[in-house]
């Protein structure tokens, strides 16, 4: 065998005959070598400001706080010292996006809620583009763990429960890891997601900064190796530049998740046919899905926030009015929303507020750009604000909250 | 053991050990979702 050849040249050339204790001792500079790294290579802090989200959308006192897509970080909340502290968790419907502007329903908020016990209000979006159910999960879990002083959780009506789509972002396994070793009811639904690899990364980067920081240095190492490869990618063409219609190639090659291609290969409804068809088919999907995914994971969310303590508002975010004025989508949403009431004794507490009605019935008058993006917040602030303030009165909490 | 031979083993211990942390280093960065050069090397 190599190994025996290896250890007789080893024995021949240089005289060394390794043993069992060879082993222990190599493992102990191993560790002896992680220590002194972990020492000399210097911490990378996440920078927010440089945040796409937040460059396009600046607020002193709201920001997302979530790594890019691929970095195991997951989220970089912020200091919780002199502020009031409101973790916020969504996907892309609490954008609100129009010509020449671009902001997000919790910094609407934050308008008109800016202090709660004498103390500003400072907000951590765990926003995240695609956020998926599970993601949501793993965001409840960090806000958890980073010890907030307010928990908001968006459900998306058209993603909640899809079973086509439970987790859109993997690189949050090393949090759902880390977040739910005390919770054992959530282990089935872990295990099923994250594997023994993600487990081992999660114990490294809480010990080592150097693993926990692998994506930045990972870019890092790329652009060096880049530069020795004989290959060059061709640069990407600037915008307008040309216009060729990208190959069908360049156009599977910008999909960032799976269901982008399933959705085009193996649509569930005719791509070609008209919007509200389509629209209808992604609601019905959900509404007459048989997997019981998705109601674990609200399950789990709502074990999570109701033992933590924290009070914490779950809403069924807004959909258009051609959602709630379109009888055959309308049916569908009314199912998905009957689905979801089930789940209220997962979020039984006095310090939870559940709202499995989406918030549109509430707040007539917005404007959307699609189904569920914003295009104008029109009252949803107000109605968002009046039932965070609600909330926080109910749990001894003095907000000064602005009448709208 | 002598001296000069316990004092080898150890060096060529030491060697495999930090040359292994090392390694651990450049395979954690690489791990990391960009992939750099495995990605490439497929």
């Amino acid at each position: 065998m190599t190994i025996d050849r290896l250890i007789d040249a080893a024995a021949r050339r240089l005289g060394y005959t390794p043993s069992w204790r060879s082993l222990v001792r190599v493992g102990l500079w191993f560790l002896v070598g992680l220590v002194a790294i972990n020492a000399v290579v210097p911490d990378q802090r996440r920078d927010l400001t440089t945040d796409r989200y937040n460059a396009a959308a600046p607020d002193a006192w709201v920001r997302s706080i979530t790594a890019e897509r691929g970095d195991p970080r997951g989220f970089t909340p912020t200091t919780n010292d002199g502020v009031f502290k409101i973790a916020w968790i969504g996907g892309s419907e609490i954008q609100s996006i129009n010509k020449g502007s671009y902001t997000f329903l919790p910094m609407a908020v934050r308008r008109h809620l800016t202090t709660v016990d004498g103390r500003p209000v400072s907000i951590d979006m765990y926003f995240v583009s695609g956020m998926r159910l599970v993601d949501e999960y793993a965001a409840v879990g960090a806000a958890i763990a980073d010890g907030v002083d307010l928990v908001v959780v968006s459900l998306n009506p058209v993603w909640v429960l899809n079973d086509l789509a439970v987790q859109g972002w993997d690189n949050f396994n090393g949090t759902l890891v880390r977040t739910n070793v005390t919770r054992p009811a959530a282990w089935p639904l872990v295990a099923s997601l994250v594997g023994p690899g993600d487990a081992l990364w999660s114990l490294a980067a809480d010990e080592l900064g150097f693993v926990d920081d692998r994506y930045q240095w990972g870019q890092r190492l790329q652009a060096r190796v880049d530069e020795l490869s004989v290959l060059r990618d061709p640069a990407p063409a600037a915008p307008g530049a040309g216009t060729a219609r990208p190959s069908e190639l360049d156009r599977i090659r910008e999909m960032t998740i799976p269901v982008e291609f399933w959705s085009t290969y193996a649509p569930t409804v005719d791509p070609s046919a008209p919007l509200a068809e389509r629209q209808a088919a992604l609601f019905e999907r959900s509404a007459s899905s048989r997997s019981t995914f998705n109601d674990d994971v609200l399950d789990r969310i709502g074990d999570a926030v109701t033992k933590s303590g924290i009070p914490t508002l779950v809403y069924t975010a807004a959909v258009s009015d051609a959602v709630l004025d379109d009888p055959r989508i309308a049916t569908q949403l009314e199912t998905i929303e009957r689905r979801l009431a089930d789940h209220a004794s997962a979020f039984d507490s006095t310090r939870v507020r559940y709202e499995p009605q989406t918030i549109a019935r509430r707040a007539p008058g917005m404007k959307f750009n699609d189904v569920v993006h914003v295009a104008d917040l029109g009252p949803l602030a107000n109605v968002m604000t009046s039932d965070v303030c609600k909330l926080l009165t109910a749990t001894g909490h003095r907000p000064e909250c602005e009448a709208p | 053991m002598k001296l000069r031979e316990r004092s080898r083993t150890w060096a060529i211990e030491a060697l495999i050990g930090l040359s292994l942390a090392a390694l651990a280093v450049i395979v954690a960065w690489a791990s990391s979702h960009q992939v750099p050069f495995v990605y490439r090397g497929l």
